[in-house]
């Protein structure tokens, strides 16, 4: 067990910083809006991060810096998508992160251009990231508990009922990409903590379908979607070794498979199970019992 | 004083009129019905309360504050709370949970302003335990929505209305799609509402049921409202009687 974990230390400190970006994409979903933003602050604080390790930044410093950025940024990108509704909001998202794109690609003296940052001190383990995830699931659970809970059920599912018991779908939405922009933040900074590097490809495609598979393979239903989701993306690599240069194609063919067979995902099938043994359970009593003893 | 005033509203579809220059009162304490046929724009008038159609002219007033330009959720935290012509339940929650999305964003009693503070716990579950007893849901608090008989559906969303307390509910076609049975008695259940004290506006085609539960009753036709009154006196009107015929002369 040991040695397998010595083994793994990668693959499973990489998956929870996938995690904490995959919570970045989920708290955006989770209130209906289809933003890839988090991969734009994922890389803002990614190069950020990096650039200010070369001069001896110290870590925690570096951290709330890339938190206050992605903070402010966040929060004039949502205060100016709110304004646009539906795919012309996502066409926002995914434009800050093709611009993010070109300046890391031409900006040579800054980001290294196509080879990236390298070389970097190692700031944080496996066991750090561990804590950090737990940190966040722990709040995001508190978080969409009762009330707020609800109010983004019924903005995933229905804008129209959202509006008519008095959620200001703007307010959340504001409230959502602000958030999303801050785990986004704090990820890319773990990133390159763990990584000791930053490289142009983090800014590319293939971390936005990485981070669109974990949504879709998670949910969006609850916290530990995402939580699945990164875990399935992270040791994907490892289960389809077999597969070879097909391996994109086999990770294509999971997630169409489960769009068709599991739209909600991961945590939506857990608790649609949830929601059948509580009917189970609620009709049996009833039939056991008098209809008037049981009280709601 | 009238709870709510609507002064020549005009809502338009590109060229359709479908509110045509409405002027209503709604007064405190009455269940008023709203009937018309098909199309005459009784949804889009709910719609324009509520803040789902933009007004092209007119104004509404909520008691002498005007709530037209704003969007349903203010409307919403000023007192007005709707049902949708189609059942909209959520089916990740309970009834129960459905029922307190309700008071979720509702304010403390005695602010007409939306600009109160939200209710604390004690005053949501007091009022969703009401809402629940008033509606007789309480055996399929537990349930989840897709449970229930469609009947009983519709009973949840009332209750979430009912649980927010406001001061006027706005129904379009809770009878829809039900028995005769399930008719009577949600028609008993919504006169035991007005009696607690709320203003209805009830959308309903079913006149049994119009002269049962409303005290007035407005009859639209092509976007205007084309008569309104005591229930009886106004369903006898010939033009009221011609726009419910209106398919025999009117196309020809
Ligand atoms: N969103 C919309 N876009 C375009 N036209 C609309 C829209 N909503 C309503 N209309 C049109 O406005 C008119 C009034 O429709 P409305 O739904 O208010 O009628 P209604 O009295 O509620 O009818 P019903 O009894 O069938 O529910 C109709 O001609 C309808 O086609
Ligand atoms: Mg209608």
């Amino acid at each position: 067990m040991i040695s397998w974990l010595a083994y793994y230390d990668d693959v499973i400190g990489h998956m929870f910083v996938l995690m904490i970006l995959a919570f970045s994409m989920y708290v955006v979903m989770r209130v209906g809006v289809f933003s890839v933003a988090s991969i734009g602050f994922w890389a803002i604080a990614g190069y950020g991060a990096a650039i200010a390790d070369q001069y001896d930044v110290p870590p925690l410093l570096i951290v709330g810096g890339a938190l206050l950025v992605s903070g402010v940024f966040g929060l004039l990108l949502a205060l100016l998508a709110v304004r646009l509704s539906g795919l012309s909001l996502t066409m926002v998202t995914i434009a800050f992160v093709l611009l993010l794109q070109v300046i890391v690609l031409n900006w040579e003296d800054v980001t290294g251009g196509s080879l990236g940052i390298f070389g970097l001190p190692v700031h944080i383990g496996t066991y750090g990231l561990l804590a950090v995830v737990i940190v966040v699931a722990v709040l995001l659970a508190l978080y969409e508990r009762g009330r707020t809970g609800r109010a983004q059920d019924s903005l995933l599912h229905d804008e129209q009922l959202a509006q008519s018991v008095g959620i200001d779908i703007r307010r959340q939405r504001i409230v959502a990409l602000t958030l999303s922009a801050l785990l986004g933040g704090l990820a890319g900074c773990l990133n390159v903590f763990q990584t000791g590097m930053m490289v142009s490809n983090e800014v590319g495609f293939h971390v936005v379908v990485d981070a669109l598979t974990m949504v879709i393979l998670g949910g969006t239903a609850a916290w530990y979607g995402p939580v699945i989701g990164a875990a399935i993306l992270a040791w994907l690599p490892q289960m389809l070794s077999f597969a070879d240069e097909w391996r994109l194609a086999v990770q294509g063919v999971i997630i169409v498979v489960v769009l068709v067979f599991a739209p909600q995902g991961a945590a939506g099938l857990i608790q649609r199970l949830a929601r059948g043994v509580a009917a189970k359970r609620r009709s049996s009593l009833l039939k056991r019992r008098e209809p008037q003893d049981v009280s709601a | 004083m009238s709870l709510l005033s609507i002064v020549d509203a005009q809502v338009r579809f590109g060229g359709v009129r479908a509110v045509d220059g409405v002027t209503i009162s709604l007064e405190r304490g009455n269940v008023h019905g709203l009937v018309g046929p098909n199309g005459s724009g009784k949804t889009t008038l709910v719609n324009a309360i509520s803040g789902f159609a933009r007004l092209h002219d007119g104004s509404v007033t909520l008691n002498d504050e005007q709530i037209s330009g704003m969007r349903p959720d203010q409307i919403f935290t000023r007192g007005i709370s709707r049902t949708f012509q189609s059942i909209r339940l959520l089916s990740t929650l309970t009834v129960r949970e459905n029922i307190l999305i309700g008071t979720d964003r509702a304010r403390a009693e005695g602010d007409g302003r939306g600009a109160g503070k939200l209710l604390p716990r004690d005053a949501v579950n007091d009022r969703v335990d009401h809402a629940v007893a008033l509606l007789g849901l309480e055996k399929f608090a537990g349930d989840f929505p897709s449970q229930l008989p469609y009947g009983l559906q519709r009973r949840v969303e009332i209750a979430r209305s009912v649980a927010s307390r406001p001061e006027l509910i706005l129904l379009d076609e809770p009878f829809a799609g039900m028995s005769r049975a399930e008719r009577d008695e949600l028609s008993d259940v919504l006169i035991e509402i007005a009696d607690d004290g709320f203003t209805l506006l009830v959308i309903e085609h079913d006149m049994r049921i119009i002269h049962k539960i409303c005290s007035h009753l407005f009859v639209m036709n092509f976007g205007r409202c084309i008569a309104e009154g005591s229930p009886r006196e106004t369903a006898e009107l010939e033009i009221v009687q011609e726009a419910y015929l209106g398919k025999q002369h009117g196309t020809a």
